[in-house]
Protein backbone atom coordinates (compact mmCIF):
# COMPACT_ATOMS: atom_id res chain seq x y z
CA UNK A 1 0.00 0.00 0.00
CA UNK A 2 1.38 3.53 -0.70
CA UNK A 3 2.54 5.68 2.39
CA UNK A 4 0.46 8.65 2.40
CA UNK A 5 1.61 10.50 5.63
CA UNK A 6 4.91 9.62 6.99
CA UNK A 7 6.48 11.61 10.49
CA UNK A 8 9.72 10.55 11.53
CA UNK A 9 11.07 11.46 15.34
CA UNK A 10 8.66 14.35 15.98
CA UNK A 11 9.61 16.60 18.47
CA UNK A 12 7.51 19.15 19.92
CA UNK A 13 8.58 21.11 22.91
CA UNK A 14 6.43 24.15 24.40
CA UNK A 15 8.21 26.77 27.44
CA UNK A 16 5.43 24.83 29.90
CA UNK A 17 5.60 20.89 28.38
CA UNK A 18 7.10 18.33 26.36
CA UNK A 19 3.89 18.05 23.73
CA UNK A 20 5.21 15.55 21.56
CA UNK A 21 8.61 13.53 21.95
CA UNK A 22 10.24 11.25 19.42
CA UNK A 23 7.02 10.11 17.72
CA UNK A 24 6.63 8.43 14.40
CA UNK A 25 4.21 7.45 12.25
CA UNK A 26 3.19 6.34 8.53
CA UNK A 27 0.16 6.17 7.21
CA UNK A 28 -0.89 3.97 4.11
CA UNK A 29 -4.14 4.63 1.83
CA UNK A 30 -6.62 2.28 3.03
CA UNK A 31 -5.22 2.91 6.82
CA UNK A 32 -7.60 4.43 9.64
CA UNK A 33 -5.25 4.93 12.87
CA UNK A 34 -6.29 6.08 15.38
CA UNK A 35 -4.38 7.96 18.19
CA UNK A 36 -5.79 7.54 21.72
CA UNK A 37 -4.29 8.13 25.07
CA UNK A 38 -5.56 10.37 28.45
CA UNK A 39 -6.46 13.57 28.43
CA UNK A 40 -2.83 15.99 28.15
CA UNK A 41 -1.30 12.98 26.40
CA UNK A 42 -0.80 14.68 23.12
CA UNK A 43 -3.32 13.15 21.05
CA UNK A 44 -4.32 16.86 19.58
CA UNK A 45 -0.56 18.25 19.43
CA UNK A 46 0.42 15.57 17.22
CA UNK A 47 -2.56 15.90 14.99
CA UNK A 48 -1.59 19.39 14.53
CA UNK A 49 1.94 18.64 13.96
CA UNK A 50 0.92 15.64 11.28
CA UNK A 51 -1.67 18.41 9.57
CA UNK A 52 1.41 21.03 9.23
CA UNK A 53 -0.21 23.57 11.47
CA UNK A 54 1.99 23.32 13.85
CA UNK A 55 6.07 23.52 13.10
CA UNK A 56 8.18 21.05 15.05
CA UNK A 57 11.38 21.63 16.86
CA UNK A 58 12.85 18.10 14.78
CA UNK A 59 11.62 15.76 13.17
CA UNK A 60 10.46 14.89 9.11
CA UNK A 61 7.27 15.10 7.60
CA UNK A 62 6.10 13.94 4.37
CA UNK A 63 2.77 14.07 2.65
CA UNK A 64 2.34 12.01 -0.64
CA UNK A 65 5.79 11.67 -0.96
CA UNK A 66 6.86 15.19 -0.93
CA UNK A 67 8.61 17.00 2.46
CA UNK A 68 5.72 19.27 4.20
CA UNK A 69 8.08 21.57 5.33
CA UNK A 70 8.14 22.47 1.36
CA UNK A 71 4.88 22.33 0.25
CA UNK A 72 2.74 25.82 -0.16
CA UNK A 73 -0.07 26.10 2.11
CA UNK A 74 -2.85 25.40 -0.48
CA UNK A 75 -0.96 22.75 -2.16
CA UNK A 76 -0.74 21.02 1.19
CA UNK A 77 -4.30 21.55 1.70
CA UNK A 78 -5.37 20.10 -0.84
CA UNK A 79 -3.45 16.76 -0.23
CA UNK A 80 -4.90 16.68 3.31
CA UNK A 81 -7.68 17.44 5.56
CA UNK A 82 -7.98 18.56 8.82
CA UNK A 83 -11.62 18.81 11.43
CA UNK A 84 -10.24 20.31 14.58
CA UNK A 85 -11.27 19.19 18.10
CA UNK A 86 -14.53 21.82 18.26
CA UNK A 87 -15.51 23.29 15.06
CA UNK A 88 -16.59 26.95 14.99
CA UNK A 89 -18.36 28.93 12.66
CA UNK A 90 -18.55 32.82 13.27
CA UNK A 91 -21.09 33.59 10.76
CA UNK A 92 -24.28 32.48 9.83
CA UNK A 93 -23.76 30.23 6.83
CA UNK A 94 -26.41 27.66 5.43
CA UNK A 95 -25.02 24.10 5.40
CA UNK A 96 -24.24 24.48 1.39
CA UNK A 97 -22.29 27.36 2.29
CA UNK A 98 -20.18 25.72 4.85
CA UNK A 99 -19.70 22.59 2.53
CA UNK A 100 -18.66 24.86 -0.41
CA UNK A 101 -15.66 25.97 1.73
CA UNK A 102 -14.19 23.04 2.08
CA UNK A 103 -13.30 24.19 -2.12
CA UNK A 104 -11.35 27.16 -1.24
CA UNK A 105 -8.30 25.44 -1.66
CA UNK A 106 -9.23 24.58 -4.95
CA UNK A 107 -10.78 27.88 -5.41
CA UNK A 108 -13.53 26.62 -7.61
CA UNK A 109 -16.36 26.39 -5.26
CA UNK A 110 -18.81 28.59 -8.43
CA UNK A 111 -17.01 26.57 -11.28
CA UNK A 112 -18.78 22.67 -12.18
CA UNK A 113 -15.42 20.70 -10.82
CA UNK A 114 -16.54 22.67 -7.31
CA UNK A 115 -20.04 22.40 -7.51
CA UNK A 116 -19.66 18.69 -8.62
CA UNK A 117 -17.59 17.97 -5.49
CA UNK A 118 -20.16 19.85 -2.68
CA UNK A 119 -22.79 17.69 -4.10
CA UNK A 120 -21.13 14.57 -3.55
CA UNK A 121 -20.21 15.64 -0.03
CA UNK A 122 -23.85 16.42 0.84
CA UNK A 123 -24.84 13.38 -0.50
CA UNK A 124 -22.48 11.46 0.95
CA UNK A 125 -22.70 13.08 4.08
CA UNK A 126 -26.40 12.59 3.83
CA UNK A 127 -27.21 16.51 4.54
CA UNK A 128 -28.62 17.27 0.91
CA UNK A 129 -31.97 17.48 2.77
CA UNK A 130 -30.86 20.37 4.64
CA UNK A 131 -28.54 22.16 2.12
CA UNK A 132 -30.19 25.17 2.74
CA UNK A 133 -30.48 25.27 6.61
CA UNK A 134 -28.33 27.45 8.90
CA UNK A 135 -25.79 25.36 10.45
CA UNK A 136 -26.30 27.01 13.81
CA UNK A 137 -29.92 25.42 13.81
CA UNK A 138 -28.72 21.68 13.60
CA UNK A 139 -28.18 19.49 16.38
CA UNK A 140 -24.65 18.18 17.23
CA UNK A 141 -24.50 15.20 15.61
CA UNK A 142 -25.70 17.04 12.09
CA UNK A 143 -23.34 19.98 12.55
CA UNK A 144 -20.27 17.28 12.83
CA UNK A 145 -21.69 15.49 9.47
CA UNK A 146 -21.82 18.47 7.72
CA UNK A 147 -18.34 19.22 8.80
CA UNK A 148 -17.50 15.61 7.22
CA UNK A 149 -18.88 16.84 4.17
CA UNK A 150 -16.78 20.53 4.07
CA UNK A 151 -13.43 17.74 4.77
CA UNK A 152 -14.27 15.24 1.80
CA UNK A 153 -15.79 18.08 -0.44
CA UNK A 154 -12.48 18.92 -0.46
CA UNK A 155 -11.32 15.53 -2.12
CA UNK A 156 -8.44 15.24 0.22
CA UNK A 157 -6.05 11.83 0.17
CA UNK A 158 -5.54 12.42 3.92
CA UNK A 159 -7.83 12.89 6.54
CA UNK A 160 -7.13 14.11 9.80
CA UNK A 161 -10.14 14.43 12.36
CA UNK A 162 -9.72 15.22 15.95
CA UNK A 163 -11.97 13.76 18.19
CA UNK A 164 -14.69 13.68 15.55
CA UNK A 165 -17.15 11.30 17.81
CA UNK A 166 -16.78 13.76 21.09
CA UNK A 167 -20.07 15.16 22.40
CA UNK A 168 -22.01 12.61 19.76
CA UNK A 169 -24.66 9.95 21.04
CA UNK A 170 -23.65 6.37 20.14
CA UNK A 171 -25.37 6.33 16.79
CA UNK A 172 -24.39 9.63 15.91
CA UNK A 173 -21.05 8.18 16.31
CA UNK A 174 -21.39 4.87 14.30
CA UNK A 175 -22.68 7.23 11.92
CA UNK A 176 -19.55 9.37 11.82
CA UNK A 177 -16.84 6.42 12.66
CA UNK A 178 -18.41 4.56 9.33
CA UNK A 179 -18.07 7.31 7.14
CA UNK A 180 -14.65 7.51 8.00
CA UNK A 181 -14.43 3.75 7.27
CA UNK A 182 -15.95 4.11 4.11
CA UNK A 183 -13.10 7.22 3.24
CA UNK A 184 -10.50 4.77 4.09
CA UNK A 185 -11.75 2.06 1.71
CA UNK A 186 -11.78 4.71 -0.83
CA UNK A 187 -8.27 4.72 -0.85
CA UNK A 188 -8.12 7.51 1.16
CA UNK A 189 -5.38 7.73 4.51
CA UNK A 190 -7.49 8.61 8.06
CA UNK A 191 -6.13 9.35 11.44
CA UNK A 192 -8.31 10.05 14.14
CA UNK A 193 -8.06 10.96 17.50
CA UNK A 194 -10.24 9.46 19.95
CA UNK A 195 -11.50 9.09 23.48
CA UNK A 196 -13.90 6.04 23.56
CA UNK A 197 -11.63 3.04 23.50
CA UNK A 198 -14.58 0.52 22.02
CA UNK A 199 -14.94 3.14 19.09
CA UNK A 200 -10.69 2.84 18.89
CA UNK A 201 -11.05 -0.83 18.56
CA UNK A 202 -14.19 -1.23 16.45
CA UNK A 203 -13.29 1.28 13.87
CA UNK A 204 -9.42 1.54 13.19
CA UNK A 205 -6.80 -1.01 11.80
CA UNK A 206 -3.83 0.05 14.07
CA UNK A 207 -3.80 2.32 17.06
CA UNK A 208 -1.01 4.69 18.85
CA UNK A 209 -1.05 4.76 22.66
CA UNK A 210 0.32 8.38 23.66
CA UNK A 211 0.96 9.07 27.04
CA UNK A 212 3.01 12.07 28.09
CA UNK A 213 3.72 12.83 24.48
CA UNK A 214 5.33 9.86 23.81
CA UNK A 215 4.46 6.79 22.18
CA UNK A 216 3.30 4.09 24.78
CA UNK A 217 2.80 1.83 22.12
CA UNK A 218 1.56 1.08 18.68
CA UNK A 219 0.54 -1.72 16.19
CA UNK A 220 -2.63 -3.79 15.97
CA UNK A 221 -5.69 -3.06 18.08
CA UNK A 222 -5.16 -6.09 20.00
CA UNK A 223 -1.15 -5.43 21.00
CA UNK A 224 -2.32 -2.25 22.00
CA UNK A 225 -6.11 -2.66 23.96
CA UNK A 226 -4.22 -5.01 26.48
CA UNK A 227 -4.95 -4.76 30.14
CA UNK A 228 -0.97 -4.01 30.98
CA UNK A 229 -1.31 -0.98 28.60
CA UNK A 230 -4.52 0.05 29.32
CA UNK A 231 -3.43 0.27 33.66
CA UNK A 232 -0.37 2.28 32.51
CA UNK A 233 -1.90 4.85 30.19
CA UNK A 234 -5.32 4.97 31.72
CA UNK A 235 -4.89 4.05 35.07
CA UNK A 236 -7.84 1.47 34.80
CA UNK A 237 -8.66 -2.21 34.73
CA UNK A 238 -9.82 -3.08 32.17
CA UNK A 239 -9.76 -5.48 29.20
CA UNK A 240 -10.54 -6.06 25.55
CA UNK A 241 -13.26 -8.55 24.58
CA UNK A 242 -12.09 -9.34 20.86
CA UNK A 243 -15.17 -11.35 19.82
CA UNK A 244 -17.45 -8.21 20.32
CA UNK A 245 -14.68 -5.35 20.13
CA UNK A 246 -15.33 -4.10 23.13
CA UNK A 247 -13.02 -2.58 25.98
CA UNK A 248 -14.61 -3.77 29.67
CA UNK A 249 -13.70 -1.91 32.49
CA UNK A 250 -13.87 -4.42 35.20
CA UNK A 251 -13.58 -2.12 38.38
CA UNK A 252 -13.61 1.48 39.20
CA UNK A 253 -10.36 3.32 38.72
CA UNK A 254 -7.65 2.55 40.32
CA UNK A 255 -6.11 4.89 43.17
CA UNK B 1 -30.64 37.08 -7.32
CA UNK B 2 -27.73 38.12 -5.39
CA UNK B 3 -25.04 38.21 -8.58
CA UNK B 4 -27.86 40.32 -9.90
CA UNK B 5 -28.33 43.00 -7.40
CA UNK B 6 -24.35 43.75 -7.14
CA UNK B 7 -24.27 45.27 -10.52
CA UNK B 8 -27.90 47.01 -9.46
CA UNK B 9 -26.11 48.78 -6.45
CA UNK B 10 -23.27 50.36 -8.30
CA UNK B 11 -26.27 52.13 -10.97
CA UNK B 12 -27.60 53.55 -7.32
CA UNK B 13 -24.31 54.84 -6.46
CA UNK B 14 -23.87 56.56 -10.03
CA UNK B 15 -27.57 57.98 -9.32
CA UNK B 16 -26.59 59.19 -5.96
CA UNK B 17 -23.23 60.80 -7.17
CA UNK B 18 -25.10 62.21 -9.95
CA UNK B 19 -27.66 63.78 -7.12
CA UNK B 20 -24.93 64.62 -5.17
CA UNK B 21 -23.88 67.26 -7.95
CA UNK B 22 -27.28 68.52 -8.55
CA UNK B 23 -27.96 69.20 -4.39
CA UNK B 24 -26.54 72.42 -2.90
CA UNK B 25 -27.31 75.65 -1.53
CA UNK B 26 -26.16 77.98 -5.24
CA UNK B 27 -28.93 76.43 -8.01
CA UNK B 28 -27.32 75.59 -11.20
CA UNK B 29 -27.32 73.62 -14.67
CA UNK B 30 -25.05 70.86 -14.61
CA UNK B 31 -25.28 70.13 -17.96
CA UNK B 32 -24.07 73.71 -18.72
CA UNK B 33 -21.34 73.55 -16.30
CA UNK B 34 -20.46 70.55 -17.89
CA UNK B 35 -20.19 71.96 -21.03
CA UNK B 36 -18.73 74.79 -19.81
CA UNK B 37 -15.84 72.26 -18.04
CA UNK B 38 -15.61 70.60 -21.59
CA UNK B 39 -15.42 73.66 -23.68
CA UNK B 40 -13.07 75.39 -21.05
CA UNK B 41 -15.09 78.73 -20.52
CA UNK B 42 -15.25 79.93 -17.24
CA UNK B 43 -18.67 80.70 -15.63
CA UNK B 44 -19.76 80.92 -12.56
CA UNK B 45 -21.40 77.04 -12.88
CA UNK B 46 -18.27 75.58 -14.00
CA UNK B 47 -16.55 76.46 -10.60
CA UNK B 48 -19.17 75.40 -8.40
CA UNK B 49 -19.29 71.96 -10.58
CA UNK B 50 -15.28 71.38 -10.81
CA UNK B 51 -14.64 73.16 -7.05
CA UNK B 52 -16.99 72.25 -5.06
CA UNK B 53 -19.19 69.58 -6.11
CA UNK B 54 -17.19 67.27 -8.01
CA UNK B 55 -14.67 66.95 -5.59
CA UNK B 56 -17.20 66.94 -2.93
CA UNK B 57 -19.14 63.78 -4.84
CA UNK B 58 -15.98 61.95 -5.48
CA UNK B 59 -14.56 62.36 -1.35
CA UNK B 60 -18.36 60.89 -0.29
CA UNK B 61 -17.99 58.16 -2.64
CA UNK B 62 -14.48 57.11 -1.90
CA UNK B 63 -14.54 57.60 1.53
CA UNK B 64 -17.87 55.56 2.12
CA UNK B 65 -16.38 52.96 0.10
CA UNK B 66 -13.20 52.97 2.25
CA UNK B 67 -14.76 52.82 5.12
CA UNK B 68 -17.30 49.99 4.76
CA UNK B 69 -15.04 47.37 3.26
CA UNK B 70 -12.69 48.71 6.15
CA UNK B 71 -15.51 47.52 8.25
CA UNK B 72 -16.13 44.20 6.43
CA UNK B 73 -12.28 43.71 6.80
CA UNK B 74 -12.08 43.83 10.04
CA UNK B 75 -15.80 42.18 10.53
CA UNK B 76 -14.27 39.30 8.98
CA UNK B 77 -10.88 39.43 10.53
CA UNK B 78 -11.68 39.38 13.90
CA UNK B 79 -14.87 37.52 13.20
CA UNK B 80 -16.89 39.97 15.16
CA UNK B 81 -20.26 42.18 14.17
CA UNK B 82 -19.20 44.76 16.10
CA UNK B 83 -16.16 45.60 14.41
CA UNK B 84 -15.96 48.89 13.02
CA UNK B 85 -12.94 51.38 12.17
CA UNK B 86 -14.72 54.24 14.46
CA UNK B 87 -16.03 52.02 17.27
CA UNK B 88 -12.65 50.32 17.91
CA UNK B 89 -10.84 53.27 17.82
CA UNK B 90 -8.79 53.03 14.13
CA UNK B 91 -10.75 56.20 13.02
CA UNK B 92 -9.69 58.45 16.34
CA UNK B 93 -5.76 56.71 16.67
CA UNK B 94 -5.49 58.08 13.24
CA UNK B 95 -7.15 61.65 13.51
CA UNK B 96 -5.01 62.30 16.61
CA UNK B 97 -1.62 61.02 14.37
CA UNK B 98 -3.18 63.67 11.82
CA UNK B 99 -4.31 66.29 13.95
CA UNK B 100 -0.53 66.23 15.29
CA UNK B 101 0.56 66.74 11.99
CA UNK B 102 -1.94 69.55 11.60
CA UNK B 103 -0.22 71.15 15.09
CA UNK B 104 3.46 71.10 14.30
CA UNK B 105 2.25 71.88 10.68
CA UNK B 106 4.41 69.34 8.97
CA UNK B 107 1.59 69.10 6.49
CA UNK B 108 2.70 71.94 5.06
CA UNK B 109 6.09 70.44 4.10
CA UNK B 110 4.70 67.42 2.17
CA UNK B 111 1.13 66.46 1.16
CA UNK B 112 1.53 63.08 1.67
CA UNK B 113 2.52 63.70 5.80
CA UNK B 114 -1.09 64.16 6.70
CA UNK B 115 -2.11 60.90 5.07
CA UNK B 116 0.95 58.99 6.18
CA UNK B 117 0.44 59.61 9.50
CA UNK B 118 -3.08 58.97 9.50
CA UNK B 119 -2.05 55.68 8.13
CA UNK B 120 0.54 55.06 10.78
CA UNK B 121 -2.39 55.80 13.37
CA UNK B 122 -4.89 53.26 11.97
CA UNK B 123 -2.55 50.67 11.85
CA UNK B 124 -0.87 51.55 14.92
CA UNK B 125 -4.69 50.74 16.51
CA UNK B 126 -5.74 47.54 14.63
CA UNK B 127 -2.16 46.17 15.50
CA UNK B 128 -2.71 46.67 19.52
CA UNK B 129 -6.25 45.32 19.04
CA UNK B 130 -5.55 42.22 17.37
CA UNK B 131 -2.87 41.74 20.18
CA UNK B 132 -5.37 43.05 23.03
CA UNK B 133 -8.60 39.63 21.18
CA UNK B 134 -5.77 37.37 21.48
CA UNK B 135 -5.43 38.27 25.16
CA UNK B 136 -9.27 38.78 25.73
CA UNK B 137 -11.07 36.44 23.49
CA UNK B 138 -14.80 37.58 23.36
CA UNK B 139 -16.95 40.45 21.98
CA UNK B 140 -16.92 42.28 24.63
CA UNK B 141 -13.68 42.66 25.36
CA UNK B 142 -13.41 43.60 21.77
CA UNK B 143 -15.36 46.66 22.11
CA UNK B 144 -14.29 47.63 25.30
CA UNK B 145 -10.44 47.93 23.97
CA UNK B 146 -11.93 49.66 21.55
CA UNK B 147 -13.60 51.90 23.74
CA UNK B 148 -10.72 52.36 26.05
CA UNK B 149 -8.62 53.16 22.75
CA UNK B 150 -11.71 55.84 21.84
CA UNK B 151 -11.42 57.46 24.84
CA UNK B 152 -7.81 57.60 25.22
CA UNK B 153 -7.31 59.18 21.62
CA UNK B 154 -9.57 60.82 21.67
CA UNK B 155 -8.58 62.65 25.03
CA UNK B 156 -4.80 63.05 23.40
CA UNK B 157 -6.27 64.55 20.47
CA UNK B 158 -8.70 66.88 22.89
CA UNK B 159 -5.20 67.56 24.56
CA UNK B 160 -3.02 68.20 21.34
CA UNK B 161 -6.02 70.95 20.68
CA UNK B 162 -6.06 72.92 23.52
CA UNK B 163 -2.82 73.94 22.39
CA UNK B 164 -4.03 75.34 19.22
CA UNK B 165 -2.16 78.48 18.07
CA UNK B 166 -5.99 80.41 17.26
CA UNK B 167 -9.85 80.30 17.78
CA UNK B 168 -10.36 79.51 13.88
CA UNK B 169 -7.28 76.97 14.38
CA UNK B 170 -9.14 75.34 16.95
CA UNK B 171 -12.64 75.73 15.25
CA UNK B 172 -10.99 73.80 11.84
CA UNK B 173 -10.15 71.05 13.62
CA UNK B 174 -12.87 70.49 15.59
CA UNK B 175 -15.21 70.41 12.55
CA UNK B 176 -12.71 68.28 10.69
CA UNK B 177 -13.08 65.77 13.69
CA UNK B 178 -16.69 65.63 13.29
CA UNK B 179 -16.71 64.39 9.46
CA UNK B 180 -17.36 65.93 6.64
CA UNK B 181 -16.64 66.00 2.91
CA UNK B 182 -17.88 69.97 2.15
CA UNK B 183 -15.32 72.25 0.82
CA UNK B 184 -12.62 69.93 -0.50
CA UNK B 185 -10.55 70.43 -3.43
CA UNK B 186 -9.86 67.79 -6.24
CA UNK B 187 -6.30 67.87 -4.57
CA UNK B 188 -7.81 66.26 -1.74
CA UNK B 189 -9.34 63.59 -3.92
CA UNK B 190 -5.71 63.20 -5.63
CA UNK B 191 -4.15 62.38 -1.50
CA UNK B 192 -6.81 60.28 -0.79
CA UNK B 193 -7.06 57.54 -4.23
CA UNK B 194 -4.19 55.88 -4.01
CA UNK B 195 -4.29 54.97 -0.76
CA UNK B 196 -7.95 54.01 -0.65
CA UNK B 197 -7.09 52.13 -4.19
CA UNK B 198 -3.83 50.19 -2.72
CA UNK B 199 -5.96 49.39 0.38
CA UNK B 200 -8.63 48.46 -1.40
CA UNK B 201 -7.26 46.14 -3.70
CA UNK B 202 -5.26 44.41 -0.44
CA UNK B 203 -8.66 43.79 1.21
CA UNK B 204 -10.09 42.48 -1.76
CA UNK B 205 -7.46 39.79 -2.17
CA UNK B 206 -7.92 38.43 1.03
CA UNK B 207 -11.77 37.42 0.66
CA UNK B 208 -10.94 33.68 0.43
CA UNK B 209 -8.63 33.82 3.53
CA UNK B 210 -11.38 35.74 5.37
CA UNK B 211 -13.82 33.16 4.26
CA UNK B 212 -11.55 30.77 5.36
CA UNK B 213 -11.74 32.31 8.87
CA UNK B 214 -14.74 32.30 9.24
CA UNK B 215 -14.03 28.41 10.68
CA UNK B 216 -11.43 29.67 13.25
CA UNK B 217 -7.60 30.40 12.56
CA UNK B 218 -6.51 26.26 12.90
CA UNK B 219 -8.88 25.52 10.36
CA UNK B 220 -8.23 28.07 8.24
CA UNK B 221 -4.47 27.31 8.19
CA UNK B 222 -5.43 23.60 7.67
CA UNK B 223 -7.53 25.40 3.90
CA UNK B 224 -4.33 26.91 2.95
CA UNK B 225 -5.03 30.31 4.24
CA UNK B 226 -2.25 30.58 7.42
CA UNK B 227 -3.89 34.07 9.54
CA UNK B 228 0.06 35.07 9.69
CA UNK B 229 0.46 35.32 5.86
CA UNK B 230 -2.56 37.64 5.51
CA UNK B 231 -2.40 39.43 8.75
CA UNK B 232 0.18 42.47 7.00
CA UNK B 233 -2.16 42.52 3.94
CA UNK B 234 -5.26 43.03 6.06
CA UNK B 235 -3.56 45.57 8.48
CA UNK B 236 -2.34 47.56 5.97
CA UNK B 237 -5.22 47.64 3.94
CA UNK B 238 -7.23 48.60 6.47
CA UNK B 239 -4.69 51.19 7.25
CA UNK B 240 -4.97 52.63 4.09
CA UNK B 241 -8.08 52.99 3.68
CA UNK B 242 -9.03 54.74 7.32
CA UNK B 243 -5.66 56.70 6.66
CA UNK B 244 -6.83 58.01 4.01
CA UNK B 245 -10.21 58.57 4.65
CA UNK B 246 -9.73 60.38 8.14
CA UNK B 247 -6.97 62.27 6.64
CA UNK B 248 -9.21 64.16 4.09
CA UNK B 249 -12.96 63.53 5.74
CA UNK B 250 -12.45 63.20 9.57
CA UNK B 251 -14.10 60.96 11.52
CA UNK B 252 -17.63 59.96 9.91
CA UNK B 253 -18.58 56.98 11.97
CA UNK B 254 -20.69 54.28 11.93
CA UNK B 255 -20.30 53.33 8.09
CA UNK B 256 -18.11 50.70 8.83
CA UNK B 257 -20.31 48.96 11.34
CA UNK B 258 -23.96 49.54 9.44
CA UNK B 259 -23.29 48.60 5.85
CA UNK B 260 -21.74 44.87 5.82
CA UNK B 261 -25.11 44.56 8.59
CA UNK B 262 -27.22 46.17 6.02
CA UNK B 263 -25.74 44.15 3.08
CA UNK B 264 -25.15 40.70 4.86
CA UNK B 265 -29.19 39.66 4.01
CA UNK B 266 -28.36 40.57 0.31
CA UNK B 267 -24.92 39.27 -0.40
CA UNK B 268 -24.47 36.06 1.69
CA UNK B 269 -22.34 36.06 5.03
CA UNK B 270 -19.11 35.50 2.92
CA UNK B 271 -16.38 37.91 4.48
CA UNK B 272 -15.04 37.87 1.39
CA UNK B 273 -18.13 38.40 -1.14
CA UNK B 274 -19.13 40.95 1.53
CA UNK B 275 -15.91 43.27 0.52
CA UNK B 276 -17.27 43.49 -2.90
CA UNK B 277 -20.37 44.39 -1.89
CA UNK B 278 -19.44 46.71 0.93
CA UNK B 279 -17.59 49.27 -1.47
CA UNK B 280 -20.81 50.27 -3.17
CA UNK B 281 -22.86 50.12 -0.19
CA UNK B 282 -20.65 52.22 1.65
CA UNK B 283 -20.29 54.74 -1.46
CA UNK B 284 -23.96 54.95 -1.53
CA UNK B 285 -24.82 55.78 2.10
CA UNK B 286 -22.35 57.91 2.26
CA UNK B 287 -23.84 59.87 -0.99
CA UNK B 288 -27.24 59.68 0.26
CA UNK B 289 -25.75 61.29 4.10
CA UNK B 290 -23.97 63.82 2.26
CA UNK B 291 -27.08 64.67 0.49
CA UNK B 292 -29.52 64.59 3.11
CA UNK B 293 -27.31 66.69 5.06
CA UNK B 294 -27.34 69.62 2.13
CA UNK B 295 -31.06 69.36 2.32
CA UNK B 296 -31.77 69.90 5.39
CA UNK B 297 -32.85 73.66 6.03
CA UNK B 298 -29.95 74.71 8.59
CA UNK B 299 -28.27 78.19 9.42
CA UNK B 300 -24.94 76.30 8.98
CA UNK B 301 -24.72 72.76 7.33
CA UNK B 302 -25.10 69.82 9.54
CA UNK B 303 -21.78 67.79 9.52
CA UNK B 304 -21.81 64.50 7.73
CA UNK B 305 -20.72 62.75 10.71
CA UNK B 306 -23.05 63.89 12.99
CA UNK B 307 -25.31 62.81 10.68
CA UNK B 308 -23.90 59.47 10.06
CA UNK B 309 -23.30 59.18 14.01
CA UNK B 310 -27.51 59.98 14.59
CA UNK B 311 -28.32 57.19 12.27
CA UNK B 312 -25.32 54.95 13.80
CA UNK B 313 -26.21 55.10 17.47
CA UNK B 314 -29.24 53.73 17.54
CA UNK B 315 -28.78 50.87 15.07
CA UNK B 316 -25.53 49.84 17.19
CA UNK B 317 -27.60 49.47 19.98
CA UNK B 318 -30.18 47.68 17.88
CA UNK B 319 -27.40 44.81 16.96
CA UNK B 320 -26.73 45.16 20.73
CA UNK B 321 -30.00 44.26 21.64
CA UNK B 322 -30.30 41.51 18.25
CA UNK B 323 -27.25 39.89 19.89
CA UNK B 324 -28.53 39.55 23.08
CA UNK B 325 -31.56 38.31 22.40
CA UNK B 326 -30.15 35.19 20.09
CA UNK B 327 -28.38 33.94 22.88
Amino acid sequence: MTTLLHAAHLHWRTPQAVRVADISLDVAAGEVIGIIGPNGAGKSSLLKLLAGLQLCDSGERELAGKPLATMAPLERARLLGYLEQRPVLHWPFTVQQVVALGRLPHGDADRASGVAAIAAALAQCDVLDYASRRFQQLSEGEKMRVNLARLLAGQPQVLLADEPTASLDPARQHEVMALLRLQAQAGRAVVVTLHDLTTAARYCDRLLLLQQGRVLASGAVAEVLTPALLRQAFQINASLDTSSATVIIHSPPMA
Amino acid sequence: MTRAALPLLWLLVLLLWLLELVVGPATINVFTALADWINNSDSVARIILQEVRVPRALLALLTGASLAISGAALQGLLRNPLASPDLLGISQTAALLAVCVLYFGWSQRAWWLLPLAALLGAALAVLLLLQLTRKLPGTHSLILAGLALTALTSALTTFALSFAPNPYALQEAYFWLLGSVANRSLSDVAIALPFMLLGSALLLSCGRALDALSLGEDTAASLGFPLARYRWRLIIGVACNIGAAVAVSGCIGFVGLIVPHLLRPLCGAQPGRLLWWSLPGGAALVLLADALVQLVPASQELQLGVLTALLGGPFFLLLLLQQRSER
